[in-house]
């Protein structure tokens, strides 16, 4: 377990270092991220909108946001390793699980830089107030490891398909649909709604989708890297 | 030391790429692997490295006295260098052998592994620059510093002379040496007499299927 965990992290810091250098998925997460923060800025702004309705449009967007730049970024860690055929002395040396966890925790670390960039941008433009600012970045993080978790795994299987372009957004889409929901209903409750445990339900949704996604990924991974 | 295939054979949509083919290559020995372009004898490497699924048959490995061991079992042993391998472009050498080490649980020798680049005829400056800023030749080279790196019992070369000069191929030479002389197995698959003269046996795949 341990040298597993080492491992992972090894496959992490790689990851990073590589980023670091290129800056390929920061920037296209990023730039995807503040045109749609632009965009929903000019369209809804913050006063175009009735104040009962703005928790609820402010939310989706939110959201929309975040779940698209994923969608936008995340499956490269997978891809390139297979597009530049690094994956093969992956595979030769590193336990299946151990990729795994190196690139969850890439991908979980990306959309973390994005939110700590991005959020507090979408609230000023936006002039969303939020009333329960625990139960807020609780869904926030929980959110981030739903979407990280199905969108690594997703990239995993499809890295080695042909159109993985259009693959990906395909198989992702229905997948994070109901993690989606919840974050947007819990959001628009910490947006009205002081009290962490208003929001308590989508927090136990998030946290149980993570964890059976995770799982799932971890018992499955081996075949579908190996394959 | 040893490694073990029994009517061994892969196809694609139907059609056989190469097999069924049952050899055994022992400690010490060098067993090359010849055949016209498209003969499979980069497909047959890479079914023995485990990176490609046999349709039929299997390959083990014996390692000592140890009981035998499967593809993905063997891989802390095993080395592979081929063309269609690459190392992270965005990384040094150092830093490439320095991350397999560590994903694949052995300890890294920064200096050794500087002595071991040197050795292949890599300049000093290659060992620290990004490996996109390398040769091919060069990269060739750090491929075979990637394969024997961790000392394996079993190494797989593919086109292993491809892209290097003649002091390039002296190091591939020296390499099957060291790694016949201590008892290891070394299968190499090329096309280039030079390759395939420093093996003590050789398969053909000929035509191919």
């Amino acid at each position: 377990m341990k040298s597993l965990l080492k491992a992972g992290w090894a496959v992490f810091r790689k990851d990073v270092r590589t980023e670091l250098r290129t800056r390929v998925a920061l920037s296209t997460l990023l730039l995807f991220s503040i045109c749609v923060l632009v965009l929903a800025g000019y369209a809804v702004g913050p006063t175009s909108l009735a104040p009962e309705d703005r928790p609820t449009v402010n939310s989706v967007l939110l959201w929309i946001v975040l779940f698209f730049s994923a969608l936008s970024g995340l499956a490269r860690s997978f891809v390139t390793e297979e597009e530049t055929g690094t994956a093969h002395a992956l595979r030769l040396t590193a336990p299946p699980a151990a990729v795994l966890l190196g690139k969850l925790l890439f991908n979980l670390a990306l959309l973390l830089v994005v939110n700590i960039v991005v959020v507090p941008l979408f609230l000023a433009m936006l002039s969303f107030d939020i009333a329960g600012p625990a139960l807020f970045v609780t869904l926030l993080v929980l959110g981030d490891l739903a979407l990280a978790s199905a969108s690594t795994f997703v990239a995993a299987i499809v890295a080695k398909a042909q159109s993985k372009g259009s693959l990906f957004p395909v198989l992702a889409i229905p997948l994070l649909l109901p993690p989606l929901i919840g974050a947007v209903t819990g959001t628009r409750i910490a947006a009205t709604d002081p009290s962490f445990l208003a929001g308590i339900e989508h927090v136990k949704l998030l946290v149980s989708f993570t964890g059976a996604m995770t799982t799932a990924a971890f018992l499955l991974f081996p075949t579908v890297f190996e394959e | 030391m040893r490694l073990i295939a029994e009517k061994l054979s892969r196809s694609y949509s139907g059609r056989r790429i190469f097999g069924p083919l049952s050899f055994e290559v022992a400690g010490g020995q060098a067993l090359g692997i010849s055949g016209r372009n498209g003969a499979g004898k980069t497909t047959l490497l890479k079914t023995i490295a485990g990176l490609i699924r046999p349709s039929l048959g299997s390959v083990m490995f014996e390692r000592d006295s140890g009981p035998r061991l499967d593809a993905v079992a063997v891989r802390p042993f095993l080395g592979w260098a081929a063309p269609d391998l690459a190392l992270y472009g965005e990384l040094s050498g150092l830093e490439n052998l320095a991350f397999f080490h560590e994903v694949s649980g052995f300890a890294f020798d920064e200096a050794a592994a500087r002595v071991r680049l040197e050795s292949l005829g890599l300049p000093r400056r290659a060992a620290s620059v990004p490996t996109r800023t390398l040769s091919t030749g060069q990269r060739q080279r750090l491929k075979l510093a990637f394969a024997t790196s961790r000392v394996p019992s079993f190494l797989l070369l593919d086109e292993p002379s491809a892209n290097l000069d003649a002091e390039g191929f002296r190091a591939v030479a020296s390499i099957v040496e060291e790694q016949t002389a201590r008892g290891g197995v070394a299968i190499i698959a090329s096309n280039d007499p030079r390759d395939l003269g420093l093996a003590s046996a050789t398969l053909d795949l000929g035509e191919g299927h």
